[in-house]
Order: C-alpha cells, then structure tokens, then sequence
C-alpha cells in the first residue's frame, strides 16, 4: 500500500516537475524582481538626499547584473536539466485564462478608480491581486508550497490595516510604490526557492561528459 | 461482474512498468523533452533510459528526433498520437480498477471469501 502510495506520489512529482519546468526556473526571474524593487527607489518613495543620488546612479549596472544573471541562469538550467516543450493549450483554453487575468486585473484596479485605495485602511486592490495568486498557487502548485506561503505573506500585508498606524495617511501599498516593492521582494524569495526546488528534484550533479544522449541501445 | 484483479492482465504492460510509466506520464504532461531532463527527472541511468525508450519507440509510443544546437546534440523524445491514445487510455483503466477495487466484494455463494491473489 505504501509502496503504491510512494509510486503514485512519485508519479505526481514527474507531472507536475514536466508540465511547470519552465515556470520554475527560479533565477531567471531575477532581472523582473530586481525591476520591480527599484520602482520605488527611482521614484524616491523608498529613499532620498543623498543617499537617492548614489542608490540611482548604481542602479543601472545592478540591473545589468540582474539581466546577466538571469541569462546565465537560464542557460545553466539547460545545461544542467534539459529542456521542455510545455503543451500547447487549446484556443478555447488560452481565450478562458485571458478572460480570467482580464477580469482580475479590472477587479483588482476597480477600487482604485473608485478611490477606495486612500480611503479605507487596507489595500482592497493588492488584496485581489494576492488572493489570485494565492487562489492559484492552491489549484496548479501545490508541489510548491512557498508559493503558498508567500501569496498569504502577500495578502495579510495588503489586507492588514496599516493605514490606521500613526504617522501613515493611508495603506503603504495604496501609493503601488510599496506593493511593487514587496511583489519585487517576494518574486527574489520565491527565485531562490524555486531554485532550491529545481536543484533538489533534478538533482545537483552534473551527468559526466556525452551523458546525456540517447544512442538507442535496443531492447533490455 | 470480473473482480478488478482479473482487470490487471488486461493493462498495457509495455506501460505499466513502473520506468516507462516515468517515461510516459513526463511526456504525457509536456509537449517534448530532451533526453537529459528525462534522465534528470526519472532518476534513470542512461543506457536504462535509451533501453526503455527503445522499447517505446519501438512500440510506436514515443518520437524520438535528432537536432543540433550549433555542436551540441539534442535528442527530443515526444509521445506520438497512438501514444498519447495508449497513456491515456492507461490511466482510464486504472481508475476504472481503482473504482472497482473499492467497492468490490467477494461473493459469498462462492465459498471463496479470499480475493484471487494478483500476480
């Protein structure tokens, strides 16, 4: 019984590590993080004086290296474990997720419009945002809990009511500044984790030299 | 009514073993993919996966297409439709035997109270 629970649950771990490989490339994602930490340093909501005159100006070769890195990554991801074709989803399908995300991302601006944004002490927008993720990680990551994880670190911080805390006109995450920032933040955790994911699943060895090609040897 | 463990001979053994169920339930989820995420994936040494995949090659399960990336080999492995048919058509009747084996129960006008021994 165990034995055939074991083999069932290996059985998952290959359909899921087949069909979301390249969703999990943990480091590729690292210039889009690094993008969106330094929305609010550019903008000066993060930091200013002095200290914004010297993050700016190194802003640009770290997002360089940002860009570098995620290259590399990607290319050492190939290397390493190989590479896949996702499946091609149905028309119907791909027309259904884009309604989706649409709908979503209306639901999600919808209270900015309305200007509920600076007037309630929570941040309904980036709560819908994060419920979304979080509705996701539960139904098609689950073999990645830190999705999980983070997406609730994501919405209790946009619906905790920071707006009330003293010396704050309203919930930091109402200026977007903020939420970008802790999007860009979580994104550089969930990199790593994915990185941790991938390295631990597929293994961390390097197959020795001329390895990793398939010569057709016949039968058993 | 067959007791689900007459069901077991019937499946598809070039499939049932459980390396090639491996093989088949990664092609199964993706479009294609390379020789080394298979062997990174499955565990399976190289001359174990070449066999395996010779076999289902060999049954008209799997594709396997040669490329090049500048010098380096590429070796895409994907399953064909009769593949595809053949997964699925698998894991259907494993459900089926897992419904069945759930609610079966030995007939007692038989006087065999024990359920057949599976192989």
């Amino acid at each position: 019984m165990n034995k055939t629970h074991s083999l069932h649950q290996e059985l998952e771990r290959i359909q899921f590590v087949a069909s979301h490989y390249n969703e999990i490339l943990g480091l590729r994602a690292l210039p889009l993080a690094v993008a969106l930490l330094a929305i609010p340093v550019v903008t000066g909501s993060l930091v200013t004086g002095i200290a914004y005159t010297v993050v700016v100006s190194t802003l640009p070769l770290v997002l360089v290296g940002a860009v570098v890195l995620g290259v590399r990554a990607n290319r050492s991801y190939r290397r390493r474990f190989g590479r896949v074709e996702p499946r091609r989803k149905p028309w119907t399908q791909r027309a259904l997720l884009l309604m989706g995300a649409l709908l979503v991302l209306g639901a999600a601006l919808t209270p900015q419009i309305l200007g509920w944004e600076e007037a309630l002490p929570f941040s309904p927008s980036w709560g819908i945002f994060w419920a979304w993720v979080l509705t996701y990680s539960l139904l098609k990551l689950r073999f990645v809990p830190h999705y999980t994880v983070l997406a609730c670190v994501g919405l209790v911080l946009a619906l905790a009511p920071l707006g009330m805390l003293e010396g704050l006109s309203g919930h930091p995450f109402s200026t977007d500044d903020w939420g970008l920032f802790t999007m860009g933040g979580l994104m550089l955790i969930l990199a790593w984790l994915d990185h941790r994911f991938l390295t631990r699943t597929l293994g961390s060895a390097t197959p020795a030299s001329g390895d990793t090609e398939f010569d057709g040897v016949p039968g058993e | 009514v067959s007791a689900p463990f007459e069901d077991l001979a019937k499946l598809d053994r070039l499939i049932h073993e459980p390396a090639r169920l491996a093989i088949t339930s990664a092609l199964a989820s993706c479009e294609r993919a390379d020789f080394l995420f298979l062997q990174r994936l499955t565990g399976l040494s190289k001359g174990n996966l070449s066999s395996h995949l010779s076999r289902l090659e060999d049954a008209g399960i799997v594709e396997v297409e040669k490329t090049f990336e500048g010098k380096t080999p590429r070796t895409w492995l994907q399953l064909t439709s009769r593949g595809r048919e053949a997964v699925a058509g698998y894991w259907k009747r494993m459900e089926a035997m897992r419904v069945q084996a759930e609610s079966w129960s030995p007939d007692p006008d038989d006087g065999d109270s024990a359920p057949p021994a599976s192989d």
